[in-house]
């Protein structure tokens, strides 16, 4: 008998031996556990369509079981007669089930087509990473299993993984590597790529002997196992990536899909059975979590980590419902049939709407609090009881959804709030313990990398609610969500406003107040309470602005854009929306330059007196600009590919780049982001990419000059400055800045709230002269 | 194509219209539903999110000041997947109210779902609406893609051969520039 506490590393499907599990023992041992694992799927249909099926599978019985049986359909609200399809093999359950399903195209399915870690964590309570207890016979089948730490817990034990971490020298797609670097253990080493049978059969002994759980690469799914699998396969040295000896490593294809209006591109990936393989590279949001956040993920979702990697947040939310389900006895649809409701078109004005956002006031506010409410949505979804099978099209009065005439049934909790809660507590927990966790703790940043994991899980489950593929969305659902949040907004704005507040702007799951004499934490707690007293949803205080600025659009500076501000805290933290410093597609050369000046002025008790200091900072970047003494990298523009390159009309800058790299035969998919250089003449663009290396003479240095001081303007055009006047004064060389207005000179009473802003009869005065 | 000119035929009872164009045909089905709602109820199914409420109110306005009693004469419902479209025209009633059906290839062209599949799937509902329009006048809006494919007109072909009314529209090209004589 063999007995131990130890983490649930991977589980897979085995031909011969049913379900395979691999496990880290306390004492540092690893354990490999078989135990058979029957599967049951679900058919559903009428009587004689349910027979028939019956008959066809009755001849199967030592790899199939039949039982007519009832399951609850969420979407009908009741229980229904199904087929209950039993294989007794997990391994055979896939082909099965597509075979009946092309035989009986008329029959509805659930429960079919599910993650086998989510039956296993469903049936045991074990989930991939869990910590438990252990129990199996000397022929090493697992007899028992007890969690020992559930999903939810804050502080898990942490898991004594053995990483080996790969990486080539240089990005592949970029130029060709010469070293494959292995980190592990504490050492380090470097092989040529250019020597391949040394490098397998070194590799090859450095994962014997340390035996590695997971394989940490770069490119490791798109250039460097695939290459690493090839040269083994060539020179028939196996290099046992697997732990599990008789299979060999899953590919996955690649593939680009839309998601959020954006089109998103993933590359291939490479799977392994036994130990782990995450592809830092090729991995979701991995420079936002890491490795912290991506155990986290793979723990609530009870996805194997080296698919939880990769997996989008929807994928997740989608398998915490299922899980959730699987628990409860509902039935997970295969393809999900039901369909929005009839309703009138005048309904729709008012149903289809989604946050509350209003215009905020262009310019500087100082001592301005942002107040928000705690991960809106999912609190509504959990707090309001919103579910596909909660909804009610003849609502009694008590529970009428805001504006849209629909009911929810309280009487009893639904699923997906039932699967939203724990991970909703666990998030507004972690918050409480950041607040209270000192920067110098070392569980700090673990904590944050978890609590932003659950913060993109949080993020995508509304979309989820009406997302056509979700198994358990429901489009009146995900209105109701809106509907309630756009109320729970309105009242937040009315509850300040009694309270002596001025609301700058609302942005559907915050808002901006002002008070003149209401200008420390403390002062703000009483229109908390009053507003979760209201509303019954939890609110915080994100924190007081020194001053914080709404900026217009970049077409019309009048016109105001609901999210693009920057502003700085009390403590001294910055906070930049929908500017270039936040800008994916911005050039490190202009986002740090802008994000310089927003931190030279935050300096400074007056922003105002930064100015000189700004313009003489732009005028040094410049100069290092022209000098080319700004590196080639930070130049570089990264630009996302929105389509396929035939059906561009007008080719833009990023296209071109991928025509480029076409005609040296690299192909590059929607979804992927392209770098890239502005320089002279025709095409205007230089691919990053291309093997030849850019010759620096070519920088487009006027257009880079244009980008940074339409940054530059963004920031201080607030402070007097705005693109056109900080050209002049940076361009004429120019370096004394004198602000000749004081406060009291400001003209308009609509603009006094802007300090430093020059007057305009002033201003035309000066125009002529350089400072 | 002037959207204003195109003025469509209300469909009949018995009969299948089918209109075959660009999305720029859009505001002149709101003006055919603006037509049929001002006559009864109306039911449209939306498989391509493209209803466009404010052409519609639009369309009742210049007939109408009840715009909100007309509108509600419309019952919409909106497929997002092709086994959505399949349920909801299952559901249908065949009691003689006229059926609109927006851009109904759209959730067949999803790459997500096996082709066969989605051939069965379009030819279980090309049944349940040859079924309804037996009692129903039916009309459909197919959407003409600027670059079609094979696949495209694999899954259209079915939908001509059903229909008893076929309008095929375009987006007719721009005329050349004429530079000024003078």
């Amino acid at each position: 008998m063999l007995e131990f506490k130890g983490w649930l590393l991977d589980l897979f499907e085995d031909p011969r031996e049913g379900l395979v599990l691999y496990f880290i023992d306390s004492d540092g041992s690893r354990h490999r556990l078989t135990r058979p694992f029957p599967v049951t799927f679900y058919a559903l249909g009428s009587d004689a369509q349910l027979r028939k099926l019956w008959q066809y599978l009755e001849d199967r019985p030592h790899e199939i079981k039949l039982k007519r049986t009832q399951r609850m359909d969420v979407f009908k609200r009741q229980r229904v007669t199904v087929l209950g399809v039993t294989v007794q093999n997990p391994y055979e359950v896939s082909k099965i089930f597509h075979q009946i399903a092309a035989q009986f195209p008329n029959l509805e399915f659930a429960d079919a087509d599910l993650a086998i870690s989510l039956r296993f964590a469903a049936e045991t309570g074990a989930f991939p990473l869990a910590y438990c207890h252990v129990q199996a016979d000397e022929a090493l089948h697992l007899q028992d299993i007890q969690i020992l730490e559930d999903a939810w817990t804050l502080k898990a034990a942490p898991i004594p993984l053995r990483i080996m971490s790969l990486a080539p020298d240089v990005a592949p797609h970029h130029a060709r590597p010469h070293y494959l670097i292995v980190s592990t253990g504490g050492e380090e080493y470097r092989f040529a790529l250019s020597a391949w049978r040394p490098l397998l059969v070194n590799l090859r002994a450095l994962i014997a002997r340390h035996d590695p759980d997971l394989l940490l690469t770069d490119w490791g799914d798109t250039w460097l196992l695939p290459q690493l699998l090839e040269q083994s396969e060539k020179y028939h040295i196996p290099l046992g990536l697997n732990r599990e000896a008789s299979r060999s490593v899953c590919w996955r294809e690649e593939r680009t899909y839309f998601s959020y209006g954006r089109i998103v591109y993933r590359g291939q990936q490479i799977h392994l059975f036994g130990r782990c393989h995450i592809d830092r590279q090729n991995a979701v949001l991995w420079n936002d979590y890491e490795l912290d956040g991506t155990i986290e993920i793979s723990r609530v979702t009870a996805l194997p980590l080296q698919t939880a990697a990769r997996v989008s947040p929807g994928t997740g939310i989608s398998s915490i419902e299922m899980h959730t389900a699987l628990r409860e006895g509902i039935l997970v649809p295969w393809q999900k049939q039901q369909a929005e409701m009839l309703k009138p078109a005048a309904d729709l004005f008012s149903a289809d709407q989604g946050g509350l956002v209003y215009q905020p006031r262009i310019g500087v506010h100082k001592n301005v609090a942002e107040i928000d409410f705690v991960s809106l949505y999912p609190a509504i979804m959990v707090y309001f009881n919103i579910s596909p099978e909660t909804i009610l099209t003849n609502p009694d009065a008590d529970n009428i959804v805001p504006a849209l005439g629909l009911g929810i049934d309280t009487s009893q909790e639904g699923l997906i709030p039932k699967a939203l809660r724990p991970l909703l507590e666990k998030r507004i927990e972690f918050k409480k313990h950041l607040a209270n966790t000192p920067s110098w703790d070392p569980f700090r940043k673990n904590f944050k990398r978890r609590a932003s994991a659950l913060k993109w899980l949080l993020v995508t489950c509304f979309g989820y609610l009406g997302y056509k593929n979700a198994r358990f969305g429901r489009i009146e659902a995900h209105q109701a969500v809106t509907a309630y949040g756009r109320e729970a907004l309105l009242r937040a704005k009315e509850t300040a406003e009694d309270m002596g507040f001025e609301v700058i702007q609302l942005y559907v799951d915050g808002l901006w107040v002002q008070h003149p004499d209401k200008t420390r934490p403390e002062d703000i707690e009483p229109l908390l309470l009053e507003i979760q007293e209201r509303t019954g949803l939890p609110i915080s205080l994100d924190g007081i602005y020194r001053w914080v600025i709404f900026v217009g659009s970049r077409q019309n500076k009048d016109r105001p854009v609901a999210n693009r501000y920057f502003g700085v805290f009390q403590d001294g933290t910055i906070k930049v929306r929908g500017i270039d410093a936040r800008r994916r597609d911005s050039t490190p050369f202009v986002s740090q330059s802008q994000m310089h000046l927003l931190e030279l002025l935050a300096s400074y008790d007056s922003p105002e007196d930064a100015l000189p200091e700004a313009i003489r900072y732009l005028q040094e970047r410049l100069r290092a600009l022209r000098q080319g003494e700004i590196k080639l990298p930070d130049l570089l523009v990264r630009q996302q590919l929105g389509r396929k390159l035939e059906a561009y009309r007008t080719l833009s800058p990023a296209a071109l780049a991928v025509l480029q790299l076409k005609a040296v035969g690299k192909e590059m998919r929607p979804g992927q982001r392209v770098p890239f250089l502005f320089t002279l003449g025709k095409p205007g663009v230089f691919a990053w990419d291309l093997p030849q290396k850019p010759n620096p003479s070519a920088i487009d240095v006027a257009r880079y000059q244009r980008l940074l001081l339409r940054a530059a303007g963004i920031v201080l055009e607030s402070w007097g400055l705005d693109e056109e006047k900080l050209s002049e004064k940076v361009l004429s060389g120019a370096t004394q800045l004198q602000l000749p207005v004081t406060r009291q000179q400001h003209p308009g009473e609509h603009r006094c709230n802007i300090p430093g802003i020059i007057h305009p009869t002033v201003n035309r005065s000066l125009e002529g002269h350089p400072y | 194509m002037n959207q204003q000119i195109v003025t469509f035929p209300i469909p009949k009872p018995g009969k299948i219209s089918l209109v075959n164009a660009p999305r720029a045909v859009v505001p002149s089905l709101m003006n055919m539903l603006a037509i049929l709602a001002l006559r009864g109820q109306v039911i449209v199914i939306d498989g391509g999110n493209c209803f466009d409420g404010y052409a519609l109110a639009r369309a009742l306005r210049a007939e109408t000041h009840q715009v909100q009693i007309a509108l509600k004469q419309v019952l919409l419902s909106r497929a997002f997947t092709c086994y959505q479209m399949v349920a909801m025209l299952a559901e249908l009633p065949a009691n003689g109210t006229p059926i609109v059906i927006l851009d109904m290839l759209s959730t067949f062209l999803d790459e997500n779902v096996h082709l066969a599949q989605r051939l069965r799937l379009l030819d279980s509902s090309l049944n349940l609406v040859r079924r309804i329009s037996t009692q129903s006048p039916v009309a459909i809006w197919t959407r003409a893609r600027s670059s079609p494919t094979g696949e495209d007109q694999q899954l259209l072909t079915p939908l001509l051969e059903m229909a008893h009314d076929i309008w095929e529209l375009e987006t007719p090209t721009r005329p050349a520039h004429q530079l000024p004589l003078f």
